[in-house]
């Protein structure tokens, strides 16, 4: 039998944000569709800070998007007073997050390449680059920029982790972010995860963005959440979450919270 | 409660631009002698960047292969050192692998070639050609996380982090956390980066990060933390390599400790994407939280590694956090940051900086903060020069804190 604080440190899905292809929200869980691109994104409607959607790439626009979604669904407000409204400690506020690695090969810097004779020895086209090439490239670029944006606009400054091992990396971000939960280090964890690639997809390929909120029981019930869920028992289903390596380890959590067949 | 398992260290290594491996960290340490030096591994002459602190790589290009070199350099001596014996009937499966693993870099003049030979300069062609060249040659950090478990026959979770310049901490901390909880018996824990690619230079440059040197200047003098005259910090490359190990482990199989990986904490600034929160808030909610975990009060410390990039804010806010888990002991801890002489090694940088603070508890030892000449009145600390200090040191405070408000700091102790 477990111990009552053990039980109280138990990590409970108190909300969840999905961006699918074919839909956004807990209805798009349900739903199936073809993969591709999330045509209908537009960012501005999660993002209002103008200056720091700028500052992201797409697959962190996303994460961004979902964590938004997310964090409304737990009513935690979907700014940087939401968690202190709700009663939640920020230092106590964590983010993980499961991330690729990001294509380094930008159209800014093919464009400054191609305008050198030679680029084949970097002082043919350094200092070229340093005038074509985006300032804040690098920050486009580090796969940690996705737990960074969150934890500036909804203000968590708790423990953080970003994993980039893989296709494990969304099953690891869940474990460590109940691992935090469990051993006291943070009351509530956001995990998120996205797939974006940039090209043209291949087939089978597709954007996907995924957050949950996950909370330790005892602090969601002293809040007040009601029917917050187990994510555990959500086997990531292959042929519905195939073509989303980073996601699909979250999405089927999602679905575990929410009690949803796969379609 | 049950006790808490304790984390021990059995085994480190380490490349950097000190060289490579224990011994030649040592000889550098204790003579004051730095490796941040003109780049020679890519012509560097005309290129805006022309100083860093580059590690021997066998001869290896600029480029994503370096990093893996390094890493299984790093973690070849650390497992020589712990003396693990190999597992009997396959890999072990409580042995996990936790690794700050760095961007891969992009080498320009590959894909120059691949243009001149291709569809010229096309994106999506070019793209789809760098993402088959990694896979092909298997430098993804799943890849990488596949060999160092093969070499240290372990069977169990293989973990890859990125928290920038704070990855190595967060991998430390990580790999203990799961020794704590009972899912591994023995982790490799390290990091491994190499940012002195071309590319990767000019993109710290854009956010002007860097040091320079003026004309006819040493560039071994260029990175100064803490001192007043600092003007940014220059880039390191290498590995750091840590064979974590419950006490039990360790006992049962008659190993040596090295030390103990005593606490971890991790924080958010939530402040900024390149500037660090300027009163450190987030550096100093790491720190107490390190030393917590540790069960430490700031007077156990006897020195700080400091996360001390070069950098004129970075700097400033890490002593302004110091103070404010510190109080009137700021003054008193002795600090240095060993980047002025590897450079800062990104996500490999804590890594590196952990084993270069085993060695400091094994030996009575902290190292000195070289170029640390005109104090400045904002980081009022006891900043160690010259050769360095002789005498006990029982606990380490190593910070490392990184771009997007990611701070993870450890704690070290004597073994």
């Amino acid at each position: 039998m477990k111990a009552a604080a053990e039980r109280e440190r138990e990590a409970v899905v108190t909300g969840s944000g999905v961006l699918l292809p074919w839909g956004v929200g807990p209805a798009a869980l349900a739903a199936t569709g073809a993969a591709g691109r999330i045509s209908s994104f537009n960012p501005r409607e999660y993002i209002h800070n103008a200056k720091a959607l700028r500052a992201m790439h797409r697959g962190f626009q996303l994460t961004t998007a979902a964590a938004a979604l997310a964090l409304s669904a737990a009513g935690l407000g979907g700014d940087a007073e939401g968690l202190a409204a709700a009663g939640l400690d920020p230092e106590r506020a964590g983010v993980v997050i499961a991330a690729a690695d990001i294509q380094p090969v930008t159209p800014d810097l093919l464009a400054v390449l191609a305008a050198q004779e030679d680029s084949s020895e970097p002082a043919g086209w350094g200092e070229a680059a340093l005038h074509g090439l985006h300032p804040f490239r690098r920050l486009h670029l580090l796969s940690n920029m996705a737990a960074a944006h969150v934890s500036i606009l909804f203000n968590f400054q708790g423990p953080s982790l970003t994993l980039t091992s893989g296709a494990e990396a969304g099953a690891q971000a869940l474990e460590e972010a109940a691992g935090l939960l469990a051993e006291g280090r943070a009351d509530v964890v956001l995990c998120a995860a996205s797939d974006c690639p940039e090209q043209t997809l291949t087939p089978g390929e597709g954007e996907a963005a995924v957050a949950l909120v996950l909370e330790a029981r005892g602090v969601a019930q002293r809040r007040g959440v009601r029917g917050a869920q187990d994510w555990r028992g959500g086997e990531p289903d292959a042929s519905w979450a195939e073509g989303w390596p980073q996601c699909a380890a979250l999405l089927a959590a999602s679905r575990a919270a929410a009690r949803v067949e796969a379609g | 409660m049950a006790r808490r398992r304790e984390v021990w260290i059995s085994g480190v290594g380490v490349v950097s631009a000190l060289g490579v491996g224990v011994a030649a960290h040592r000889a550098a340490l204790a003579a004051g002698r730095g490796g941040i030096n003109w780049i020679r591994h890519f012509p560097s002459s005309g290129f805006p960047v022309r100083i860093a602190g580059e590690a021997p790589a066998a001869g290896l290009p600029p480029g994503p292969g370096r990093l893996h070199y390094f890493a299984a350099v790093a973690l070849a001596e650390a497992l020589d050192q712990a003396a693990l014996p190999r597992p009997e009937g396959g890999d072990d499966a409580a042995r996990a692998v936790v690794w700050a693993v760095g961007k891969p870099a992009l080498p320009v003049d590959a894909m120059a070639g691949w243009a001149a030979t291709g569809k010229g300069w096309d994106w999506s062609e070019l793209r789809r050609r760098y993402i088959r060249s990694l896979q092909e040659k298997q430098l993804t950090p799943a890849d990488l996380l596949r060999r160092l478990a093969r070499a240290g026959g372990a069977g169990g979770r293989r973990v890859a982090c990125y928290t920038a310049c704070a990855s190595g901490n967060d991998a430390l901390g990580m790999g203990k956390r799961m020794i704590e909880r009972g899912e591994a018996e023995v982790v490799l824990a390290g990091g491994a980066d190499s940012q002195v690619d071309p590319l990767s230079l000019l993109e710290f440059e854009l956010l002007a990060a860097l040091a320079h040197p003026a004309p006819g200047e040493d560039p071994a003098t260029v990175c100064r933390p803490f001192d007043q005259r600092r003007s940014g910090f220059v880039v390191g490359e290498g590995a750091g390599a840590l064979v974590l190990e419950s006490e039990d482990h360790l006992r049962r199989r008659g190993g040596e400790p090295l030390a103990r990986l005593a606490g971890y904490g991790s924080s958010l600034d939530a402040f900024g994407l390149t500037k660090c929160h300027p009163e450190g808030r987030g550096a100093a909610a790491a720190m107490r939280a390190a030393l917590a975990d540790a069960g430490a009060t700031p007077t156990a410390v006897d020195y700080i590694n400091a996360h001390g990039t070069g950098t004129v804010l970075n700097d400033r806010a890490e002593a302004a956090a110091i103070h404010r888990v510190f109080g009137a002991a700021a003054r008193e801890v002795a600090i240095s940051s060993t980047k002025a002489m590897t450079g800062h090694l990104i996500a490999a940088a804590s890594a590196v900086e952990a084993v270069l603070s085993v060695l400091g508890l094994e030996d009575g030892f902290i190292p000195p903060s070289l170029n640390y000449r005109d104090p400045d009145p904002e980081c009022d600390l006891n900043v160690v020069t010259g050769r360095g200090r002789r005498g006990p040191v029982r606990m380490v405070l190593s910070n490392g804190f990184g771009f997007g408000g990611q701070n993870a700091c450890v704690v070290l102790a004597r073994a």
